[in-house]
């Protein structure tokens, strides 16, 4: 073992304690243990920005652009208060219907944003009719990260993973809705059987129904104050529309995900000219987020380098030769991992000895990319099982503090907790009938 | 969680906050006209219970908004004078009634506002300077009115709340109407320009003082001192003919702010929810009936207490 192994090894191990127990700026962590990778001389100054995925970069920015735009025109907004219009204050609908679509926006838009404009929605309906907004905020955060587990976009998880391996927007639909299906709906039916003494219709009580259709007033009214142009809904429908065939078909034209994303994003500028600010949203960006993943890859590429990934990915194909376990056992280990670290660090992290794993398999077995599809749902709904499993736990819980709905740790995890194992146990049951 | 009580005022305060007693009024006709249609009585005890239930919560309200109290009690009386009980419709019956009642009591209020928008319009004048504070839907209507009908005006927003304040920014914008936002705590500074005050209000009680929003107190003071006329604008529907309570309804908030130097300082901040201000120290009160003075006003509505004792005696028989 030379003193590369070891260094490469050490910077990795403190930035990722740092980064899990949250000790500073985890760009700040990520960056530093980068430079430490070049400073030691594991990496060249070359080789680490060689190791810069800039499709994963490329693909992020541009959401985060086009999500800016899309937050600010106040579509969500409106969408919210035709939703809790829609439910007429009844608690099981507003459930079911805001789990509904923010799974379905978490598809294509990234979770925090959807979050951040429909949880204050939910918070302001569910309380103003007498029910305890928690139960919604905890499903509010499964479902934005069940929706997410579906798309290539839908979780900077995902975007890793896809952009790594060169999984498009349709490769991930088409081998993960059968599981996100069945877990959406077990999730939402445990959800609605275990609260339904809060759920239940409230058509018997005169007072709720009352208290229910004011608010709904009140809610309409305050959110939708400023009047959205139709013209520019339509247009961002449009330029969406194009963005997501783009994401599908793009391959076949030579296109990949992040400058389908940069198109869009930019296209999206110049046809919101008068509603929208490019140097507005720039400088609304993640930035802190897109530096967190540069320094990532440039410090998982000197663990690869100083050859640290090669000897755990032996270690890991040592574990065992048959193949639905290695899935399962790569399932729960991400899935587990997710819940205490940072499910896009350890993804990362994992991308290359995944690969490894893969390129040792024998040919002519089953499906190896069924190993990407572990993966990415074990990190995903992994994320679930904690408060500081994802940034849309973070986001939600300090939105839910913020509305005076504090949810302390232990009350999240007693409930998150058992379901994300059901989930975890879902997906196995998946993969072992499809090896089956 | 909150009891329901506390649950029906925090949303009248909020919605009152926002938009203005009129249009709280109008917001609560058609919720209570939806809980009808979506409510599922078990027999027509069930929804008279319910409903007796749902009068009593809001008619205590903090504070009581008497537009909202009696309109219920009109539904309430409608209710129980038909003697509906036992209708093979069951509460559908009775949703009609209800239906109809809220159909007649906005068609009033409608007719009222006009009646009290014309009254307004006429106290406008060439070069005017008029103070507004609160978000008062009938001052509203008259700055409007005003200005469609090309009279040349211009309007001091006393800055209070921020979100208030934004508001009524936004809407005389959009309304094409000239004005300068002046911090309430400024206004000496601009009082001498000041040609009129217009303001709107909750309810007037029977100490004869009216409920405003918070900070028209100390407005209402300045400008009668320097003798600057001002205008109130309130239907006679709004007065209050029951008996006032003794509490004024405050809201009591610790703040935890962080100065500049970091210093976390731990202080009570007090807020309010309204004023009450003597009805004598406004000039004009511009109502659907006409423009009164104080003394009018208070003999108008000696005549409606009078007239109400019956109902009162039966409705608020628990005071």
């Amino acid at each position: 073992m030379d003193s590369h192994f070891t260094i490469a090894a050490a910077i990795f191990l403190v930035s990722f304690l740092a980064i899990v127990f949250d000790l500073g700026s985890k760009a700040l962590i990520s960056m530093s243990g980068a430079l430490l990778m070049v400073v030691f001389g594991i990496l060249t100054f070359p080789q680490a920005v060689a190791a810069i995925d800039l499709d994963t970069i490329g693909l992020l920015v541009g959401m985060m652009l086009m999500v800016d735009v899309v937050s600010d025109s106040g579509i969500f907004s409106l969408m919210s208060v035709k939703i809790a219009k829609f439910t007429k204050g009844k608690p099981w609908l507003i459930f079911v219907m805001f789990a509904l679509i923010t799974a379905v926006c978490s598809t294509f838009l990234n979770n925090v944003s959807v979050i951040l404009v429909i949880l204050p929605v939910v918070i302001a309906l569910t309380r103003g009719i007498g029910l305890n907004p928690k139960v919604f905020v905890i499903a509010t955060i499964f479902f934005s990260i069940i929706g997410g587990t579906l798309t290539l976009i839908g979780d900077p998880t995902n975007v890793i993973i896809g952009t790594s391996v060169g999984l498009g927007f349709d490769d991930f639909v088409a081998n993960l809705y059968i599981p996100i299906s069945i877990i959406a709906v077990v999730v939402g039916t445990i959800f609605l059987a275990i609260n339904w003494g809060t759920l239940k219709p409230i058509s018997h009580s005169l007072k709720q129904l009352f208290v229910s259709n004011l608010l709904l007033q009140k809610i309409e009214y305050e959110f939708t104050k400023t009047e959205i142009s139709k013209a520019l809904i339509a247009k961002i429908i449009v330029v969406f529309t194009l963005v997501l065939l783009g994401f599908v078909f793009g391959d076949r034209i030579g296109l990949n995900s992040s400058v389908v994303a940069l198109i869009g994003a930019m296209l999206l500028f110049i046809v919101t000219t008068k509603n929208s600010s490019i140097d507005q949203s720039l400088s609304k960006a993640e930035w802190t987020t897109i530096l967190f993943f540069v320094g990532l890859f440039i410090m998982v590429a000197g663990l690869e380098e100083a050859g640290v990934l090669t000897i755990i990915g032996n270690e890991f194909i040592g574990i065992t030769d048959n193949f639905l376990y290695l899935l399962l056992i790569l399932l729960w280990l991400t899935g587990i991992a997710s819940m205490v670290v940072d499910n896009v660090a350890f993804a990362t992290m994992m991308i290359p000895i995944v690969m490894q794993v893969q390129t040792s398999l024998p040919a002519g077995g089953p499906d190896h990319q069924l190993l990407w599809w572990a993966m990415v749902l074990g990190a995903c709904l992994g994320g679930c099982g904690s408060p500081i499993g994802s940034s849309a736990n973070v986001v939600a819980l300090g939105i839910a503090a913020k509305n005076d709905c504090k949810i302390s740790s232990f009350e999240y995890v007693r409930i998150a907790f058992p379901i994300t194992i059901l989930m975890l146990v879902i997906c196995s049951l998946y993969f072992i009938v499809l090896l089956s | 969680m909150l009891p329901f009580s506390q649950k029906i005022s925090e949303l009248f305060l909020d919605i009152e906050g926002e938009v203005g007693t009129t249009a709280l009024n109008n917001m609560f006709l058609i919720a209570l006209k939806k809980a009808i249609h979506d409510f599922e009585e078990k027999n027509d005890a069930d929804f008279f219970a319910q409903f007796y239930e749902l009068l009593q919560l809001v008619k205590n309200t903090e504070p009581r908004v008497s537009l909202i109290i009696d309109n219920l009690y009109e539904i309430w009386k409608a209710l129980l004078t038909d003697k509906l009980k036992g209708h093979p419709e069951g509460h559908r019956h009775l949703e009609k009634k209800v239906g109809a009642a809220i159909l007649s009591s906005q068609k009033t209020t409608r007719e009222e506002r006009k009646k009290l928008t014309m009254h307004g319009v006429g106290q406008v004048h060439k070069n005017d300077v008029i103070l507004i504070h609160s978000i008062s839907g009938s001052v509203l209507d008259v700055l409007f009115e005003a200005k469609k009908a090309g009279k040349d005006f211009r309007v001091v927003i006393a800055e209070q709340e921020a979100e208030k304040t934004q508001q009524l920014i936004e809407l005389l914008s959009e309304g094409g109407i000239r004005f300068q936002v002046v911090p309430e705590y400024m206004l000496s500074h601009v009082e001498s320009e000041v040609t009129k005050v217009f303001l709107g209000g909750v309810t007037i009680n029977d100490q004869l003082a009216v409920v405003g929003d918070s900070g028209s107190n100390a407005i209402v003071s300045e400008f009668h001192l320097r003798e600057t006329p001002i205008y109130l604008f309130m239907s006679t529907r709004k007065f209050s003919l029951w008996k006032s309570r003794e509490s004024h309804h405050t809201y009591k908030v610790k703040n935890i702010k962080t100065l500049a130097n970091d210093k976390h300082i731990t202080y009570e901040r007090i807020k309010f929810s309204h004023d009450r201000i003597p009805l004598e120290f406004y000039d004009h009160i511009v109502t659907e009936a006409g423009i009164l003075t104080p003394k009018e006003t208070e003999k108008l509505y000696r005549k409606k207490y009078d007239e109400r004792k019956p109902w009162r005696d039966k409705f608020f028989q628990d005071q």
